[in-house]
């Protein structure tokens, strides 16, 4: 609500030059605009549950479409990026965490900390000169986005560099949790006992070990994923990539009321749903926790 | 309440040299007990001459952040090129030029010298980076250690708007206020960042001022008739000093990435002012076209220059907070 401050009116945005006094008042009657902002509120909350987000005042299209297009590339690049630097960062940090400040560890350590402060904008910007320049990849530039429907490759070539920058700012978390986490599991008593009784180092990490660690790297997931989304948004934005980021940063300087709320509360409820998700899977994980 | 140190821990001054008085019997537990390989992982040891030294990657980080430091404040009087100073009033620049002798970064696609716009655009980062935190330490700052000294309904209103606030994402608000504000300043931009810092410094100084706001000494203050003025000024701030120097640090880092990615939108400082993010944001659509042949300059240097002062601050205030933090260890 505190969007309608914006300076400009949707009226003066659809009108244009043509823009009198009396055609915005007619409009805004005709939107519903010259309601209390209260009763504009409730009407749209009443619409949402059923999941009209109602007409995009500018473009006369319905927001429901207009985020049908734009969630795709989005929630694609956020997958992606996710299963990426998971898929690394554990291995990674178990191989740091076995021989924790040797030559592998130290170097991981230093590497990590240098990339945790560098933000996502800066890595796709020097991402650019190696990929497209010197590894010639297709369709990797900047505005190259194609969208799945036209072949999968060529999809996943124009997304590489985004998804890439993504995977490396989760990564660099992933991988510092996860490897304080192993290494204090592995010097808990348990672990020396199967050690003790002869288990193979697989085993005892599998069994042993992997469990009780991942329930800090999940939770991290799960607070890490409100700072991913609008970092996956700024990537969208230099990438220009025409998902949700790009629809948000266009409502906000049309002002486009309708499509900003909607946003917002997609990305909120989808943000709150995989945070509960993650906290069923770590109750799931570690059953102490939900008997608290 | 999570922020009170535990009753039985042991409350040396940050700076004390000497080892504590009593033995530490909690770290039992966090002793290495035969891991899979030896370690000698001085990390999670407890070697106090380790910890007391800062390492020579620390006084490099010093080093470099105080050259950007001296760039940004005296950035007329070296001598540099006019960063401003493109074909539009001298056709005989070189267009997009690559590094040279006497353009050492190289010429951007209006022929401005690179090597004088990064460092200028030092200036820019830092006294937005600075600038902000000191606003949000002066205001936020304030309101936590009044909301932790004094408790009760204050603390809880303000405790409550203040979570609110951080729980909505900075980014939108930034964007839809640099939207309304027009025409956007370098200072709008300092006081924008600074009121979104507000609710972070809050939390961090409410904490780190209840945990001291407990201890004894604060305790035996108030017991002998000492004045609010004099256990707040005496008491607790010297001790929240340790943690309000690393997170200020940190804060500065955090909000010059937060203004880059203003800049990086197109929402920042207007134009033909150098900043890194206005760079990165002019060179990304040049960069890869791939009739114009762009080399990398355009962006490489923006972004090193980037990288390494955040490395550094971030370096500069982690090793802080580990140095001062006396209750990290007993955690």
């Amino acid at each position: 609500m505190i969007i309608h401050l914006l300076p400009g009116s949707p009226s003066e945005a659809i009108l244009g030059s043509g823009w009198t006094p009396q055609g915005a008042a007619q409009l805004n009657k005709q939107l519903g605009l010259d309601q209390p902002l209260v009763t504009q509120y409730l009407s749209w909350l009443g619409h949402v549950v059923t999941l009209n987000f109602g007409q995009d005042y500018i473009t006369q299209t319905s927001i429901a479409s207009t985020l049908k297009v734009a969630l795709p590339p989005t929630i694609e690049l956020v997958v992606l990026s996710q299963i990426i630097s998971l898929g690394l960062a554990i291995p990674v940090a178990t191989f740091a965490a076995l021989r924790p400040n040797k030559l592998f560890d130290k170097l991981a350590n230093l590497g990590s900390f240098g990339l945790l402060s560098v933000p996502t904008y800066v890595i796709i910007t020097l991402l650019y000169i190696p990929i497209t320049q010197w590894l010639n990849v297709p369709n990797s530039g900047t505005a190259s986005y194609v969208p799945m429907s036209q072949g999968l490759l060529t999809n996943l070539e124009s997304l590489l560099i985004p998804i890439v920058a993504l995977s490396i700012g989760s990564f660099v978390v992933y991988f510092r949790v996860f490897r304080a986490d192993l290494i204090s599991t592995l010097q808990e008593e348990y672990i020396t006992m199967a050690r003790s009784k002869g288990i193979s180092r697989r085993r005892i990490l599998f069994r042993h070990a992997y469990r009780p660690s991942s329930v800090a790297l999940i939770s991290t997931i799960g607070v890490n994923m409100a700072g991913l989304v609008t970092g996956t948004f700024i990537a969208e934005q230099v990438a220009a990539v025409p998902g949700v980021g790009a629809s948000l940063v266009g409502a906000i300087f049309q002002p486009d009321y309708q499509l900003l709320q909607a946003i917002v509360l997609v990305t909120a409820t989808i943000v709150i749903v995989v945070n509960f998700g993650l906290d069923l899977l770590t109750g799931y994980i570690d059953p102490r926790i939900s008997r608290d | 309440m999570t922020d009170y140190p535990p009753q039985n821990s042991i409350h040396p001054s940050p700076f004390a040299q000497s080892p504590p008085a009593f033995p530490r019997e909690d770290h039992s537990i966090h002793e290495p007990a035969m891991p899979l390989e030896t370690i000698d992982d001085t990390e999670h040891g407890f070697d106090k001459e380790k910890r007391q030294s800062l390492g020579w990657f620390f006084w490099c980080c010093v080093v470099y952040f105080a050259l950007n430091v001296f760039v940004a404040l005296f950035a007329n009087h070296l001598h540099l090129t006019d960063p401003y100073m493109s074909t539009a009033t001298n056709p005989n620049l070189p267009v997009n030029g690559g590094p040279t002798g006497s353009n050492w970064f190289g010429t951007d696609e209006l022929g401005r010298d690179i090597f004088s716009r990064v460092l200028y655009g030092a200036r820019v980062s830092l006294s937005i980076g600075f600038g902000a935190i000191t606003i949000g330490f002066l205001i936020g700052g304030t309101l936590g250690v009044y909301a932790a000294f004094r408790r009760k309904k204050i603390d809880a209103v303000l405790s409550v708007s203040m979570y609110t606030i951080l729980a909505f994402p900075a980014i939108i608000f930034l964007l839809a206020f640099t939207a309304i504000w027009k025409p956007i300043s370098l200072n709008k931009i300092i006081i924008l960042l600074g009121i979104a810092s507000i609710p972070a410094v809050y939390r961090v100084i409410r904490g780190s001022t209840l945990a001291a706001g407990s201890r004894e000494f604060v305790m035996a203050a108030k017991v002998q008739g000492a004045s609010d003025f004099r256990i707040i000024f005496k008491e607790i701030l010297p001790n929240i000093l340790p943690t309000a120097i690393s997170f200020y640090m940190i804060g500065v880092a955090t909000l010059i990435i937060l203004e880059g990615a203003l800049a990086v939108l197109g929402t920042s400082v207007p134009a033909p002012t150098p900043s890194w993010g206005n760079m990165i944001n002019e060179g990304i659509s040049y960069i890869n076209s791939p009739n114009t042949g762009v080399g990398p300059w355009l962006v490489l240097f923006p972004g090193l220059a980037f990288c390494l002062l955040l490395l550094s601050i971030n370096y500069i205030g982690d090793k802080l907070r580990e140095h001062f933090d006396v209750t990290e260890g007993k955690l």
